[in-house]
């Protein structure tokens, strides 16, 4: 959501002092070039180096600002199996005004594997993978896509002649990309994140499950109207669901802990005060231009405007001519119907009747409302506001017996998220491929990577996203046990030492990891910190390796062995 | 050197077990012995059962990614003439969603009982970047060659959306 910048002070400083971030998580995300020979991330035409990135070829740069978005999902996410991300530049769909830049998506899908945390749930390979701890499409299985997690592909003729023309690829890897250039670096991280696992296969037009069964992602999604999760609803109500605007919210606890450290305190709302026949808040859309909402609001009578119905605009109150009404106005919130005209003319019109705001009414269906756009508005001040066709009808029948509202933010609600505190999901009506359901609320506050739109103030910030991705499976396992750090009770074990060594004596037996969290090196090695001598420490292994003969983890040969190793050691 | 895993039953059930671990870490110490609890497995590697097709539920479009990949090798490549007059004709039959078969796409089962289902293009997100009359930049993520779809929800207002200045 775009918002006034006198926010992004308070609201960075928030993140910077409110948030201690996640403990940095370790995973090999590799970027497997599908290009040819001298083209796309070959491409050997020369470069200068820019913004970080040491590239000096075009192919080159490509590929570093590419594994440079790879390496920040890598050091967010821990994983011990390689993350194999299939990529390449080719041309994509593309005008001079618009095009395809980028797309990305999960290869396989897979329920029921060793590992997975709801059964009957679809995973992408990528997170199945680090559940399992083991690749689950090793190459010797032959499957057609291999190893390899995630497809992605970027265009290759993004500013050249007849493909956003003048308007390049930034291959900069500081995050500080100029106008008019596509940061490629944000692109790929917000298209990584689809193939991560923000995603889902249900179809949001059908309402159909794939294969009837939900996924790791809509295992999260809740509708507050239906008061139900999408995977117990019925293809019907997933229909409605998909369409449900700011009515459909993420649950996972992760997100959830993490709103008021990502997300600002102030939700654009229209209140309307009276009559208590349509009272309670409304959706809006905001304007890029004239007054911002603010926390203390503005409250005003609204009056509807009247204008002639002209060659301007056929409407008595589509303000597309100067008010007739200016006495009504002035002072008050005025209420106009959208067409014909541009919002810009509109809210001109009112503000020279001396109105204080604007709400302006849509004249189609369609929910969320969306932004109020224009160009020359430098002489615009008032604040405006879009409603739906829907709230527009509501509001206009009672105008006569007089409404009053409030338009301003909700001090009592995040920006994106609803009034429990749980983020909003992009459900908007009509419905989007590809954009409902699997990105957040525009809405929100500042602006998210995964929101529908990539936004120019976006950083390289991972923001909401990375703890929607610890809520679908992507637990934080920081020594890559598999055991999660939240139950790991030897949270720093070193996972390469295949046998029991101690101080150089190695006793062949296997190290093995019980779902502690701990191995049984581990076990051996608490005995260190917890004896005063020498015999206290061969006494504490003794008594270990006696249980773990007894428990049947190690014969007594083995119990043999690693006493004998211990006795020798120097320890304490 | 990676672990030497022990074979024993479920995976899935001592992973669910190890995650209602949780909370418990900040307990009474352990005794070295008491973490010595069910060790931690991971299967040997599986075999493919049987392969099957499945029908590709997500809704025809036009092909907004225009890529083309050799059936033999794999390959990344520039379409053939053929190729691409079919991809158009595919584009303008999408215009009508019933004249668009849907695709099928390969199921894998495994020989421990997981199921893998290999997806295709349709199941990629796209970004999309508009240049506005003013100049500025847009960039949307969104299904590619088309602006939306209207399903006809409970809810759904009968009027179809006109188009309006702005």
């Amino acid at each position: 959501m775009k918002r006034h910048s006198t926010w992004l002070c308070s609201s960075i400083l928030a993140v910077a002092l409110g948030y201690a971030a996640p403990a940095l998580g370790r995973a090999k995300i590799t970027i497997i070039n599908i290009n040819g020979p001298g083209v796309g991330l070959n491409d050997p035409t020369p470069a200068a180096p820019i913004g970080g990135n040491t590239g000096t070829t075009i192919g080159q740069q490509r590929l570093i600002a590419l594994q440079y978005a790879a390496n920040l999902w890598g050091a967010a996410l821990d994983s011990s199996v390689e993350i194999r991300i299939q990529a390449s530049f080719v041309p994509l769909e593309c005008t001079n005004t618009s095009g395809v830049v980028g797309s990305a998506g999960p290869l396989n899908m897979l329920h029921d594997f060793a590992g997975a945390e709801q059964s009957g749930t679809w995973y992408p390979a990528a997170l199945a993978n680090k559940r399992a701890g083991m690749d689950l499409f090793p190459p010797n299985l032959s499957l057609g896509q291999g190893s390899d997690d995630v497809r992605a592909y970027f265009n290759i003729n993004v500013g050249q002649p007849g493909c956003m023309t003048n308007t390049p690829w930034y291959y900069g890897i500081d995050g500080r990309h100029p106008p008019a250039t596509i940061d490629l670096v944000v692109t790929a991280l917000h298209e990584l994140s689809h193939g991560l696992g923000f995603f889902t296969q249900a179809n949001g037009l059908t309402g159909a499950l794939f294969n009837g069964l939900p996924d790791a992602f809509t295992s999260h999604l809740y509708d507050t109207t239906l008061k139900k999760s999408w995977p117990e609803m019925t293809d019907a109500e997933r229909r409605f669901s998909a369409v449900n605007a700011r009515r459909v919210i993420w649950t996972g606890a992760e997100v959830t802990a993490a709103v008021p450290h990502q997300l600002t305190v102030g939700s654009p709302s229209l209140t309307i005060e009276g009559p208590s026949s349509i009272a309670g808040d409304y959706s809006v859309g905001l304007a890029t231009f004239g007054a911002r909402l603010t926390l203390q609001g503005l409250r005003g009578t609204v009056v509807a405007a009247r204008d002639a119905a002209d060659a301007a605009g056929p409407l008595t109150s589509d303000a597309c001519s100067p008010l007739l009404n200016p006495e009504e106005v002035a002072d008050h919130i005025a209420f106009v119907d959208r067409g014909t005209c541009t919002f810009a003319t509109k809210i001109r019109n009112a503000q020279n009747a001396g109105a204080i705001a604007v709400i302006i009414a849509d004249n189609a269906p369609g929910n969320p409302p969306p932004m109020i756009g224009g160009m020359n508005t430098g002489d615009l001040t008032i604040l405006s506001v879009r409603i739906t066709q829907a709230d527009g009808n509501t509001l206009r029948a009672q105008l006569a017996a007089g409404v009053s509202a409030r338009i301003g933010l909700k001090p009592d609600q995040y920006a994106g998220a609803d009034p429990s505190g749980r983020v909003l999901m992009y459900t908007p009506y009509p419905f989007e491929s590809l954009s409902s359901i699997v990105h957040w609320e525009r809405v929100a506050y500042p602006n998210l990577l995964l929101e529908p739109d990539i936004n120019n103030d976006l950083t390289q910030n991972l923001d909401l996203t990375l703890p929607l991705l610890h809520d679908i499976g992507w637990f934080p396992d920081s020594d890559l046990d598999g055991v999660p750090n939240a139950s790991d009770q030897c949270p720093n074990t070193d996972t390469s030492l295949g046998t029991v060594v101690i101080q150089g004596c190695d006793s062949g037996v296997s190290n093995v990891l019980f779902k502690t969290g701990c191995t049984m090196l581990d076990l051996v090695n608490q005995c260190t910190s917890g004896a005063g001598n020498h015999g206290g420490y061969v006494s504490c292994v003794s008594n270990l390796t006696n249980d773990l003969k007894k428990q049947g983890y190690i014969s007594g040969a083995q119990k043999d062995s690693i006493q004998g190793c211990a006795s020798q050691a120097s320890i304490p | 050197m990676r672990h030497c895993w022990l074979k024993i039953a479920s995976v899935s059930a001592l992973f669910m077990g190890s995650l209602g671990l949780a909370g418990m870490a900040l307990a009474k110490p352990k005794s070295p012995s008491e973490l010595a609890k069910d060790p931690v497995v991971r299967t040997a590697p599986r075999k493919v059962v049987r392969q099957t097709q499945v029908q590709n539920t997500q809704p025809p479009r036009a092909p907004g990614v225009r890529v083309y990949r050799d059936p033999d090798t794999g390959e990344i490549r520039e379409g053939t003439p053929e190729e691409t007059q079919k991809l158009e004709a595919q584009r303008q039959g999408n215009v009508t969603p019933t004249l668009a078969p849907p695709s099928s796409l390969r199921q894998i089962t495994f020989s421990d009982g997981s199921v893998a289902v290999e997806l295709d293009d349709s199941y990629m997100t796209h970004l999309i970047v508009e240049r506005a009359a003013d100049g500025t930049l847009h960039m949307r993520c969104k299904a590619a060659g088309e602006t939306s779809h209207t399903p006809p929800p409970a809810a759904a207002p009968a009027t179809p959306p006109r188009i309006e200045m702005e």
